[in-house]
């Protein structure tokens, strides 16, 4: 659907059932996000990259460290470097569970 | 051996979370075994460091109570990690609570106990002979191979065991074993190896109910069924997913690596069955070679904090422009000089909450529109009595450091508790994340296993 050369688009949270931030292991911090449909999810598939990642964390390209999906869950699987290791004095999240907020806001281009 | 139905219990040792009806439940329907894990990396290091349980004990001797009895009563085997962090001293922790429970219930049995903390000298032998121990997942903060000063540094080093010494420890006659650290899928794995299904499917089952759950293991698939409506995950192939796989783990395609091999389900099939339950299979087993995942964490200091709260606008708009907390820094470490404490002895963090305090340098915004932020004072020192006076000039200047305009001449923070300041304690880091690879007899000679009789003499 174009509206004037610019595409409409749909934010995140009305495509995914779950979306949450988690250790995967202490050094990594992993996201996942479960899609409520095929639908959205080949949409994820399609637009989620992790230059789109990087950005929303402004990081290093190199820091995101994996982009995975597998179809039999309709879930992407992301991980990031963690800025300190988990319980390290620098560290704010021992289970990594509160970091996927920026995530939030991403939008997809609606097909 | 046609069909095998597990169950794990509960998400952690010591957590609960069962009700009556759903164990009752569980008894009727058979289970062939009994598994439960109990040692963890997730909560941090502090208890690998510390030997203490991140479960509590009251907890902990409810749920071994519970499954020892019903193992007792079904005559099926228990297989049980223990201990936290997964040290010796976490493990004999829990062996008394399970001595305690065999006196009070005056019941009488046979158990392996397998320990899984390494002897330092064991891994330096194995490097000087240049063997090398890469490191798991590279971090920045990590050498990539390990190095013999690492192994020196590190308080306390385990090892992550595979399924095998379970199994050996089980050919000794004993249908009940106790485990330090270990895969969590090793244990469900270990019964189902023993009882002679293949591998692939195996660790399909393993992985998904590692962290409590039941499955009925067949020659060619696996049926996970719903035995309590209320675990949403057990739902649909997609809550199952969701959980059993992606769920702490880097590739969702290869979500666990064991000793010796790891589980590829990029072609495996998950089908929702008209009775709710979820049929799987088609996992595979990728042999590797043989390596077991060393854990090591090293003291890094002792550890006092402060919790103060600020509520003043125009004190918040001096900690959002970086001021106030510079000042307050400096000041105090002046003080500290002042009183003939060396500043390469202590570190002082401050944890902003309504700031930063969550996300640390990750946060995207940038402007506080809380209007009130939440501190912690959290320090280290050389020594602990450093590390409490670290802490106590820390706090005065918070309190009533002179910040030039301000009115608050009486105090610039609430302090939430008297006493002011919490002694934590001993500090540590993980320090040690490597792949040790194993030869031989090694992967057994790693763990030692002994039979223990409840009650202890």
């Amino acid at each position: 659907m174009d509206h004037g050369g610019r595409k409409e688009m749909v934010k995140i949270l009305d495509l995914v059932s779950l979306l949450r931030s988690k250790n995967a292991g202490p050094f990594l911090f992993g996201f996942d996000l479960i899609f409520k449909d095929s639908k959205g999810y080949e949409l994820g598939k399609k637009y989620i990259t992790k230059k789109m990642i990087a950005d929303f964390y402004h990081i290093p390209l190199e820091q995101v460290i994996d982009l995975i999906s597998y179809d039999p869950g309709m879930g992407i699987k992301i991980t990031i470097l963690r800025p300190a290791i988990s319980g390290d004095p620098e560290d704010t999240d021992v289970y990594g569970a509160q970091q996927h907020v920026p995530l939030l806001d991403i939008q997809l281009p609606r097909e | 051996m046609k069909e095998l139905k597990l169950f794990g219990p509960f998400g952690n040792l010591g957590y609960g979370g069962l009700s009556e009806e759903v164990w009752e439940r569980t008894l009727h329907w058979k289970p062939d075994a009994i598994f439960q894990q109990g040692t963890s990396s997730d909560p941090g290091p502090g208890y690998l460091g510390t030997g203490t349980s991140y479960a509590d004990r009251s907890g902990i001797k409810y749920d071994l109570e519970k499954m020892i009895s019903a193992a007792l009563a079904l005559k099926i085997p228990l297989i049980a990690s223990l201990g936290g962090g997964g040290s010796n001293e976490g493990l004999e922790w829990s062996l008394d609570i399970i001595d305690e429970i065999a006196r009070q219930k005056g019941i009488k049995f046979k158990a392996a106990v397998i320990s899984s903390e390494v002897d330092k000298e064991f891994i330096k032998r194995k490097l000087r002979k240049s063997l090398r121990a890469r490191v798991l997942d590279g971090h920045p903060k990590l050498s990539n191979t390990l190095r013999l000063a690492m192994v020196d540094e590190s308080k306390v080093i385990v090892a992550q065991m595979g399924t095998e010494p379970i199994m050996r420890a089980m050919d000794q006659g004993v249908s009940i074993v106790f485990t330090g650290r270990a895969n969590d899928t090793s244990l469900p794995l270990a019964l189902a190896l023993r009882n002679g299904f293949p591998k692939g499917l195996s660790l399909q089952m393993a992985k998904v109910i590692e962290c409590s759950g039941w499955a009925l293991l067949g020659e060619n698939h696996i049926i996970f069924p719903r035995l309590d409506p209320q675990k949403e995950r057990f739902r649909s192939p997609v809550g199952i997913i969701s959980h059993g796989v992606f769920y702490e783990r880097r590739d969702p395609t290869k979500p666990e690596y064991m000793p010796g091999g790891h589980l590829d389900i990029t072609q495996a099939r998950w089908e929702q069955m008209p009775d709710g339950s979820t049929k799987a299979y088609g996992g595979l087993w990728v042999d590797d070679p043989y390596t077991v995942k060393l854990e090591g964490v090293k003291m890094i200091g002792y550890r006092t904090i402060c919790i103060a709260g600020m509520r003043d606008p125009w004190l918040i708009s001096k900690v959002e422009d970086r001021s106030y907390l510079k000042m307050a820094e400096e000041t105090t470490r002046g003080k500290i000089s002042a009183a003939g404490i060396s500043p390469q002895d202590y570190k002082i963090y401050y944890k902003i909450y309504g700031v930063n305090g969550v996300m640390g340098v990750l946060e995207p915004q940038k402007k506080i529109t809380s209007h009130e932020l939440g501190i912690i004072i959290d320090v280290l020192g050389k020594t602990p009595d450093i590390s409490r006076a670290v802490c106590m000039f820390a706090r005065l200047q918070l309190l009533h450091l002179p910040f030039p305009g301000r009115l608050t001449t009486a105090g610039n923070v609430a302090i939430a508790f008297s006493p002011s300041d919490i002694y934590i304690g001993e500090s540590y880091v993980f320090n040690i994340w490597h792949l040790l690879p194993l030869q031989g007899e090694e992967k057994y000679e790693l763990f030692p296993t002994r039979i223990v009789e409840f009650p202890r003499k």
